[in-house]
């Protein structure tokens, strides 16, 4: 029996590893889809090896798993640059305008201009499930053009990683180095101010904590000596303690929302 | 049979089956197998974008001490395979004028 078990986790851990461009969460569940079919299937009575042979390799199983995520996602992409075609090709007019294949055989669209009202009904209701139409041209359009600021947008991103840029950017040597330096100083002398900011309200707080602390002290002790001078030491000790911890308090609760918002973040 | 085809047959087979009765990962890919070849493999996309689309719901029963996943056809599902009867119907008509097959 324990040798059966870790056969099958053996073939889960493998599992998992093999499907690692997919989120952890989908994951879990293709490792619980096969749990629940590995559980049904012992129940029948078969044996590990029987249910793990039928089931195939987990590099295969993942393989599979992942093709079939992406060609379904190729194959919507596929649908709507086919439709693209079907309109390029002038197959959604129909009738006249419509060119004939080259072998001169009848093209669908010529069926329809021939006034067969069935078969165009029947275009129609495929144009419609292609999205193609009015609608359906106006949203492919913009899919295009999105498609395009896409592409744009790589373009960019491979500029930097080409050899020619560097070559002028060296090349322009007066302008461009000295250019660099001035900018990372400028944002070198702004994360500076910053965490300058954060350290001087932290010592501050510090300040405010460790000075009340000892004023009370302090305080206390004058009372003796003099009772209005320590009451108003105590007092003014006690105000800097209470605005020292109120700040170490500010500070905890902030830190505690960066943590919890960093791990929503990773999950 | 062509791949891509089954592709799509295979959506309508499983909706078809759900529209009987809910079912479990593996009587489904029994109850499958009698109409089309499948695996489990295969079988979990399909059943991960009928989710998606709104064709198919889960729900978690315990069963025997562990907890079963079953799968139930929505309304949505139900007005897929229609759907699906239709083009069935439309592409019929398609073949049969194309290779005469038919009338």
């Amino acid at each position: 029996m324990k040798k059966s078990n870790m056969k099958k986790s053996k073939f889960e851990k493998k599992l998992f590893k093999q499907l690692g461009s997919l989120p952890k969460a989908e994951k879990i569940k293709i490792i619980e889809y096969y749990n629940e079919l590995y559980l049904d299937q012992k129940e029948l009575g078969r044996s590990d090896d029987e249910i793990i042979a039928e089931w195939g390799s987990p590099s295969d199983i993942a393989l599979k798993v992942l093709n079939e995520d992406a060609e379904i996602k190729l194959s919507e992409n596929a649908l709507k640059d086919g439709a693209e075609l079907i309109l390029a090709d002038g197959i959604s007019d129909g009738g006249a305008d419509s060119k004939p294949d080259t072998d001169g055989a009848e093209t669908p669209s010529a069926k329809a201009g021939d006034g067969d009202k069935r078969y165009k009904e029947i275009y129609e209701r495929f144009k419609k499930k292609l999205g193609i139409g009015s609608e359906g041209a106006e949203k492919m359009a913009n899919g295009n053009q999105e498609k395009q600021h896409g592409n744009q947008e790589k373009q960019r991103g491979n500029i930097l990683k080409s050899k020619a840029f560097w070559i002028i950017y060296f090349a322009l040597f007066y302008v461009t180095i000295p250019l660099t330096i001035a900018l990372l100083a400028v944002v070198i002398c702004i994360a500076a101010a910053v965490l300058a900011v954060f350290i001087a309200i932290f010592a501050t707080d510090a300040g405010l904590i460790f000075g009340g602390a000892g004023g009370i002290v302090i305080g206390i002790i004058t009372m003796f000596f003099n009772f209005n001078d320590g009451l108003l030491t105590l007092g003014a000790s006690l105000i800097a303690l209470g605005v020292g911890l109120l700040g170490l308090h500010i500070f905890g609760a902030v830190g505690r929302l960066f943590k919890k918002r960093k791990i929503e973040k990773k999950q | 049979m062509d791949a891509q085809m089954k592709k799509g047959l295979l959506d309508a087979c499983v909706l078809a089956v759900l529209s009987r009765e809910e079912s479990y990962g593996y009587k489904l890919i029994a109850d499958l197998k009698d109409i089309i070849e499948i695996s489990e493999s295969t079988l979990y996309p399909i059943l991960k974008r009928l989710e998606a689309n709104g064709c198919l719901t889960t729900v978690s029963r315990e069963y025997c001490g562990r907890m079963r996943k079953y799968y139930a056809i929505t309304k949505g599902g139900r007005h897929k395979l229609i759907d699906y009867k239709l083009d069935w119907v439309q592409m019929k008509e398609i073949y049969g004028k194309i290779f005469g097959i038919g009338d």
